[in-house]
């Protein structure tokens, strides 16, 4: 999306000539969805405005973390999930401080930074990237568990809260994380009503007095008829 | 390519093309006359694969779908939010409230919930019920074949439940509630709180050939490809552009203000292009405002006629007044029989199956107006902020808070699906202190258009009721066995109360009614002071209802595009 992409849709605006395909026509094919709906995507992530797209440009064409800074990050993520980097955890890093620098720059960048203090006050000037992988579980271990009563956690751990957030979302919100989950979702698909062994594991059925008047999805493609109380004209 | 400088003159100008501006141009184009529309914002058109952001993956945003430029994501179908670069407003010292615009073809309603409720006889005579705010000058029954019309075009599905103030109407057959939903309806019926099926504007049975069928994804915020969901762009504005009448649509053009003749007859309406940052006018027989309560006001507020130095048909002075918003809270938390959950599809529609219309009676409450309830929660598509909340759910089942690495995975994924909430949404009472009016310091935003200030205060009407919202949605979820997420707010915290315009339900700033000295439009949303200058947003409503407003808007902008054409056609306007 850029200016000329704007342009195009004044453009296809200002004409307003027809913009709607034959997006029903699968429906008689009983198909969920049309197929054109699951076709290969295009680039970019849908619609942006300028202002968007200007916006990521300019964050594209900046760098916010040195290569030592996202080496430690890379590290760092990777012992709070295993292999969080093949999610893309440091380039998620880097773009979110500044995507949303007064969320995410300075409580990373220092938070690195006391990562750094505390392995070379604790491992002889080292910092965290040098230590053993011991050494660093160690480290990790003394701030990964905030302490339920403390009204203010102390500075370690609020930076690994914030690391375990960025590696939490960045792990579920990739390929290999949400198949992990077993999110199965955003396809396709002809809900009617939870699998009949989860109804019977919460011994929930459905209620008498709405089940007949629940969408037919086996005739969902017929045109609705009402009488004229509007009752839908089953059949 | 921009129309620059345009001597024709038009059969209509509608400034806006929502649900309210969408609907006039349909019904005016289907009837043959020429119309143009200004649109502050982009050609957009969910149908569009260019455009399309339905069925795309998290991990395809650099942000992961956060909320950085969209309030609902990366992903939302509204451009726009509460707060967009170079066009401020202000809040009244010690008031508060947030005004959402989405700048775009459609506007907000191709983001919005789908939650599509007719209002109720009461809703339209509240005042007779209460003695606050005012009735409306017109009753349900006259409104109610303008809603069944609407259902008929756009589609929604429910049940007619014979409800007294939430009428059954032409729905298409709901879907089966997800888990969660049934859950919630089994505990709220255990404190007292009936669940019915939601009427959601989403086809889940062919309405028309226009139309396709919802395919379940829960992406409606996205706008739907097949338009299975309503969508002002899809559903109102293309077919309009498709009809038997002429649609100029002028896009990036921010109305400035309606021209009026020496006798206060508007002639036309100018524009800010956001292409050259030049002003243009063109020229009407009629103007319709709809774009959205609070800019139409500002619009209206900035123009002058004759006689009119306190804003174009503002003899009354309430223009801007009456400013009301839904009241809204949410109350949510981790459930433990939830847990361990069998994976499947449950995407469903976007948004719930279930809701709890207003089943109280005001009479034997502290509180003036209703509220309804809805619900969310289930294994939906991880985005930006997915297992944030970790920690809370660690606590509230007992286990070592904190941590890392494959138990913590582990962990994750049991606790996937186990998150429950509901909102909240009432009706607040129109009160003239809240308002918005054109900020006295003079200052524009960067169209060179002066801005809004915004003054807006909750009442202990609202206090209360959100006081017993928040007792009635936690006992429901104690009764589910919910680990509820924070403690009951207090006075202090108002009672979880969001802020007003929060909701983006806000309505009233041309309030309708008989008499000219307390509203801006007749019952036709036709200024008072003004032959032509119709509004067919929700600045008309004489008062909210415990409900969304966009069906309303849709049956009100119907009746008044047919009502503009008889008049016109009459030679009346």
């Amino acid at each position: 999306m850029d200016r000329r992409k704007t342009l195009k849709t004044i453009l296809g605006g200002a004409v307003g000539t027809a913009f709607i395909g034959g997006s029903v026509a699968c429906e008689r094919t009983g198909d969920p969805v049309p197929a054109s709906a699951t076709e290969a995507e295009n680039e970019g992530y849908g619609l942006r405005t300028a202002y968007e797209a200007e916006r990521e440009a300019q964050l594209r064409s900046e760098r916010f973390f040195s290569d030592y800074e996202l080496e430690t990050l890379v590290v760092l993520g990777n012992i709070i999930i295993p292999n969080v980097e093949e999610s893309g955890f440091s380039e998620f890093c880097e773009f979110m401080a500044k995507d949303q620098p007064g969320v995410h720059a300075t409580r990373l960048r220092g938070g690195l930074a006391w990562l750094n203090a505390e392995s070379s006050r604790n491992y002889e000037g080292k910092s965290f990237n040098e230590l053993t992988d011991d050494q660093r579980i160690a480290i990790v271990d003394s701030i990964a568990y905030p302490d339920p009563e403390a009204n203010v956690q102390p500075p370690g751990v609020q930076f690994f809260n914030h690391a375990r957030f960025m590696a939490m979302t960045c792990y579920y919100t990739s390929r290999q994380g949400i198949k992990d989950l077993g999110y199965v979702g955003n396809q396709p698909n002809v809900w009617d009503g939870p699998p009949q062994e989860v109804l019977d594991k919460y011994d929930l059925a459905y209620d008498p007095q709405w089940l007949p008047l629940y969408v037919d999805q086996e005739k969902r493609n017929e045109q609705v008829q009402w009488d004229e109380n509007g009752n839908v004209i089953r059949g | 390519m921009q129309i620059k400088k345009n001597a024709k003159e038009y059969d209509a100008i509608i400034v806006g093309s929502g649900a309210g501006g969408g609907m006039t141009a349909r019904r005016l184009a289907e009837n043959g006359l020429n119309i143009a529309i200004i649109e502050a914002g982009p050609f957009y058109d969910p149908t569009d694969k260019e455009m399309v952001t339905q069925l795309r993956w998290p991990w395809e945003s650099p942000r992961r779908g956060a909320s950085t430029t969209r309030p609902f994501g990366d992903f939302n179908a509204a451009f726009g939010g509460w707060d967009i670069p170079g066009e401020p407003y202000t809040t009244f010292p010690g008031t508060n409230f947030e005004w959402f615009r989405s700048r775009m073809l459609g506007g907000r309603t191709n983001h919005w919930g789908r939650i599509s409720l007719r209002f109720g006889p009461d809703d339209f005579k509240h005042y007779d019920k209460d003695g606050l705010g005012a009735n409306w000058p017109i009753t349900y029954d006259e409104v109610k074949p303008w809603y069944t019309k609407v259902d008929k075009l756009i589609g929604v599905f429910g049940t007619n439940e014979g409800l007294p103030n939430d009428p059954d109407g032409f729905f298409l057959p709901p879907p089966k509630p997800r888990l969660h939903e049934m859950l919630v309806a089994k505990h709220a019926k255990n404190v007292g709180v009936p669940f019915v099926p939601s009427r959601l504007s989403i086809v889940t049975k062919k309405v028309n050939d226009e139309r396709g069928l919802c395919f379940y994804c829960g992406q409606c915020s996205r706008s739907c490809m097949v338009k299975a969901d309503f969508s002002a762009s899809s559903a109102l504005v293309i077919p309009a552009m498709k009809s038997s009448g002429t649609v100029d649509l002028y896009t990036d053009s921010m109305a400035r203000e309606v021209i009026t003749d020496a006798t206060g007859r508007a002639t036309g309406v100018s524009y800010v292009s956001k292409e050259d940052r030049r002003e243009y006018t063109i020229n009407g027989k009629v103007v319709v405002l709809a774009a959205g309560s609070c800019e139409t006001a500002r619009l209206l507020l900035n123009s002058r006629a004759p006689g009119q130095d306190n804003g174009l048909g503002n003899g009354s002075g309430v223009v801007g007044r009456y400013l009301h918003d839904s009241t809204g809270l949410n109350v949510s938390g981790f459930v433990p029989s939830l847990m361990d959950r069998q994976r499947y599809n449950e995407d469903g529609v976007g948004g719930l199956h279930v809701y709890a219309p207003w089943w109280l009676d005001n009479k034997k409450l502290d509180f003036p107006r209703g509220y309804h309830i809805e619900v969310w929660g289930g294994m939906g598509m991880p985005s930006y902020g997915f297992g944030g909340g970790i920690l809370e759910m660690q606590r509230a089942v007992g286990e070592r808070v904190g941590g890392y690495g494959p138990k913590m995975i582990e962990e994750m994924n049991r606790y996937y699906g186990a998150y429950v909430g509901m909102a909240m949404r009432g009706e607040s009472v129109a009160m003239y202190d809240n308002y918005c009016e054109i900020d006295p310091s003079g200052q524009v935003d960067e169209w060179g258009i002066p801005i809004l200030r915004f003054n807006y205060k909750w009442t202990d009407y609202e206090y209360k009721q959100a006081q017993h919202a928040q007792q009635t949605l936690r006992s429901i979820m104690n009764d589910m066995g919910a680990e509820l997420i924070s403690p009951e707010p207090g006075k202090d915290q108002e009672y979880g109360l969001l802020a007003p315009g929060a909701i983006i339900h806000e309505v009233g700033t041309a309030r309708m009614g008989d008499d000219p000295k307390t509203s801006a439009t007749d019952r036709w949303g036709k200024l008072h002071e003004s032959p032509n200058v119709f509004i067919s947003d929700a600045a008309t409503f004489s008062s909210q209802a415990d409900k969304n407003p966009t069906w309303t808007i849709l049956a009100l902008a119907w009746r008044q595009g047919d009502h503009i054409v008889e008049e016109l056609k009459k030679m009346n306007i």
